[in-house]
């Protein structure tokens, strides 16, 4: 007998008018005026992939939350909440995924987003395959097809879990318009035309300085945004976009330095948002190559030999968490595995003695490491120290982030490389990386034992048993040092008192579709 | 015949016997008028104080430069810091006096690569001239079209970030500057009688430019080369502030410069020290560098 689960409409539609509601019982919204943010990189070559090519940086995926919409996201308590799907039916376990959808919901060019369009996105991603750097979350999905102008039905292949990943994981599906991406051709990219609180126009676009969304009159979420324009500036420095928001030149700022986050604290008019990490500090080791092919050089270099604790003390000045686990303490079903890489200098030199290494032939790598957040020198300079200790040999190569993520993740040219990587929703997201001949696999790794505890898990249909397979692949990671945290990577948000009805999502979203500003 | 010949000195060993003595009151004119010029005094005691700290940083620096200590991270100057210490806990006072090392060093190697490189090339194109003074001129031009700092840049991207990089990367920018310098005098140098009277008298080409040529363009060389070392200076600080210099943990003013940055306003004392020193040491060298050029200008003899 087929087993039906059905999340009713109430639910959703709680959810949903809780995003608006939820900060207006205290002051009642006002609507217009500009939103002044500054983020710390541009959106990658003004293009909005939508997920079906390349990774487009984080930059991009907030700016396109504003412009598009999904069929599900994830509300203020991170859990799966309606946007262009009002309500939705997940039938025989996860074999199929109906979604009913918000009726005369248009997109920015006036085309209906009906089941038409939805099915036309799906079968869009389908059809690129593995050109989409997110495909493996999307694998498992067969067909979509359009039940009525209002419903459509997702089949999978086999049972699996899908919302999750098209609520949350790197800003989801986005939904665009079939008519401006054949229209735009090649440039579709360039020009997203979605359903979202705001429109996005090219000309408006100045490359590594300025982005600007302007308010959809025709938005499907009543009252909805209040905002008339936001204006995006490209501030590089965090010591000189933390001094605008000081001196009210910007309102929002995106990312706040840890290392600035006292200041941030004595600013008067400032409100700093900050929750446990969703994003580890990673230090990748490449175990395609020496030295890191060898498990008691990992266990040794990546675990008894890194004091982690000195790094989360000295160089985030105690905000960040010492991490063992490949997942940061922020996401769901976390486990706290530090005890089983205490810090043990001479634990990890008997490691290295027994791989073959000693005074006389010590173990010698490079580090490359961005210069994009100051905190990564400071904690390779640290793990230089650390290390020497234990008879390694450190080389630091510090490039910036073009060069670097060529380097390290397009040609996996590196032996380690130091990046703060992927802020997310729970295990499975960070799956991207592990299956073998995945292009994202970037630290090399073959574990026919991850692979398969990862699709037990996106075959369970039960959450507690979910927790119980995500608790026993961070075993698996830390138990073979496949995966070496450092710490978490502490995320912090500022913005000025005025700004209100925005909801911090640590990094997973920036939407601005509910804030308004309390001034004259 | 044998009277008669003996009776008239051969001219170059006239020159060659008179040289010494000549030499040594030029140098002691220059000497003087150098000495008349407080502030190239001041520039003078800068670089010797530098170049003895850099010389004897491992006795001066009360620290290793490396020696990270997370218990005394960001302290205040005091009796054990007098300059206080950085967010890894480092001496920063350890890290300036060996930061002039890296300063000093690729000042001086930079400029003398590209002195090495730019006087021949100065001294063959202006002797010569033809076509190849045409086409390595132009060349010259080329390089010297490009904005400083942008050419830099570009030269160490393409190269990778690291000191020795840098230090090529400057030395090419500088290259032109003396070539040119060099080629100027040889050109008014070479039309002189004493250049023609080695010509009458066979010497070899290379004999000409090395000992009659070359010493008569000497005086801007120096001065090119004392402004060239201040902004070498800046350079390498400038591309380490970037990122694209001397990388970390080397102990480096530029990079300690824009690290330290991040907390100028908790701990400004960990920044402004680096500033400081840049400032001093290429102060000094512009300083030295006036003073060089009033005293061999020989039109402000008096």
């Amino acid at each position: 007998m087929k087993r039906r689960s059905f999340i009713a409409g109430v639910t959703a539609a709680a959810g949903l008018s809780a995003l608006p509601w939820r900060f207006a019982r205290a002051e009642t919204p006002k609507s217009g005026g500009m939103l002044k943010v500054a983020y710390a990189s541009d959106i990658h070559s003004g293009r909005f992939t939508l997920n079906r090519e390349g990774p487009p940086g984080y930059e991009t995926f907030w700016v396109s939350n504003n412009i598009h919409n999904q069929l599900v996201t994830l509300g203020p308590d991170y859990k799966v909440a309606p946007d262009l799907a009002q309500s939705w039916e997940v039938l025989g376990d996860g074999a199929e995924y109906v979604f009913n959808l918000h009726e005369n919901v248009k997109f920015h060019d006036g085309t209906d987003c009906d089941a038409e369009a939805v099915k036309w996105n799906f079968d869009d991603m389908i059809q690129r395959g593995k050109k989409s750097w997110v495909y493996v979350y999307f694998n498992q999905m067969d067909s979509a097809e359009v039940v009525d102008k209002h419903t459509v039905k997702v089949k999978m292949k086999e049972p699996a879990a899908l919302l999750p990943a098209l609520a949350g994981y790197f800003g989801g599906v986005p939904i665009g318009s079939p008519t401006a991406v054949e229209k735009y051709g090649e440039e579709w990219n360039r020009h997203p035309v979605g359903t979202g609180a705001f429109t996005y126009d090219i000309n408006d676009y100045r490359p590594d300085e300025k982005i600007v969304l302007k308010k959809n009159p025709n938005y499907f979420k009543p009252g909805l945004p209040y905002l008339d324009e936001i204006e995006i500036s490209v501030i590089k420095d965090p010591l000189a976009s933390m001094t605008a928001l000081r001196t009210k030149q910007i309102d929002f700022l995106q990312r706040v330095n840890p290392q600035h986050v006292p200041i941030i604290e004595r600013a008067k008019g400032v409100v700093l948002e900050t929750a446990p990490e969703r994003m580890p500090l990673v230090c990748f080791m490449n175990m395609r190559k020496p030295p890191f092919d060898d498990v008691r050089v990992r266990q040794a270099i990546g675990g008894f030999g890194l004091n982690r604790k000195e790094v989360a003390q000295t160089v985030f000045q105690n905000r960040a968490t010492p991490l063992v686990s490949i997942l940061p303490p922020g996401v769901q079903d976390y486990l706290d595995l530090n005890e089983m890489y205490p810090y043990d200098p001479e634990k990890a030199k008997a490691l290295l003695k027994e791989a073959g290494h000693g005074p006389d032939n010590p173990v010698e790598f490079e580090l490359l490491l961005n210069n994009d957040a100051p905190f990564f020198s400071d904690a390779a300079t640290l793990m230089k120290s650390q290390y020497e200790k234990i008879g390694v040999k450190m080389k630091l190569t510090m490039m910036d982030k073009p060069a670097f993520l060529d380097r390290f993740l397009g040609k996996y040219d590196y032996q380690m490389a130091m990046e703060d990587f992927g802020a997310l929703v729970d295990i499975n997201q960070r799956s991207v990386s592990f299956f073998r001949g995945a292009k994202s696999n970037y630290g090399g790794l073959e574990s026919p034992e991850i692979e398969d505890l990862t699709m037990k898990w996106r075959r369970e249909p039960d959450e507690a048993k979910r927790t119980e397979i995500t608790h026993d692949m961070q075993r698996a990671f830390a138990k073979d040092m496949l995966w070496c945290n450092i710490t978490g990577s502490p995320y912090f948000q500022a913005y000025q008192d005025y700004v209100k009805g925005y909801h911090f999502m640590n990094q997973l979203y920036v939407r601005w579709e509910t804030t308004w500003l309390n001034k004259a | 015949m044998a009277t008669v010949s003996s009776s008239i000195p051969a001219p170059q060993n006239a020159a060659d016997e008179s040289a010494p003595s000549r030499l040594r009151s030029t140098l002691h004119i220059t000497w003087l008028r150098f000495l008349r010029s407080k502030t190239a005094l001041v520039g003078l005691i800068l670089i010797c104080c530098l170049l003895a700290t850099a010389l004897l940083a491992d006795v001066l620096a009360p620290y290793s430069p490396y020696a990270v200590d997370s218990d005394a991270s960001l302290s205040p100057p005091s009796q054990a810091h007098p300059l206080g210490t950085d967010l890894l806990g480092r001496d920063m006072l350890s890290r300036i006096i060996y930061g002039s090392r890296i300063s000093l060093y690729v000042g001086f190697t930079s400029i003398s690569l590209a002195v090495f490189v730019g006087i021949p090339l100065g001294l063959i194109t202006g002797f010569y001239g033809g076509k190849f003074d045409l086409i390595a001129m132009r060349f010259m031009d080329v390089i010297l079209a490009f904005p400083f700092y942008l050419q830099a840049i570009v030269i160490m991207v393409i190269l990778g970030p690291s000191t020795t990089n840098a230090i090529i990367a400057l030395s090419i920018e500088r290259i032109p500057t003396f070539a040119r310098i060099v080629r100027g005098s040889t050109l008014s140098v070479r039309e002189m009688p004493y250049v023609e009277a080695t010509h009458a008298l066979a010497f070899s080409a290379l004999r000409t430019l090395f000992r009659h040529v070359l010493p008569n363009c000497l005086a801007p060389i120096i001065v090119a080369a004392t402004f060239s070392t201040a902004t070498a200076i800046i350079v390498e600080a400038t591309l380490s502030f970037l990122g694209l210099g001397t990388q970390p943990p080397t102990a480096s003013w530029g990079w300690d410069l824009k690290q330290n940055l991040t907390f100028l306003e908790m701990n400004a004392w960990i920044t402004v020290f680096p500033g400081i020193s840049i400032f001093l040491t290429v102060l000094g060298f512009n300083l030295l560098g006036d003073g060089l050029r009033d005293a061999l200008d020989p039109r402000l003899k008096q």
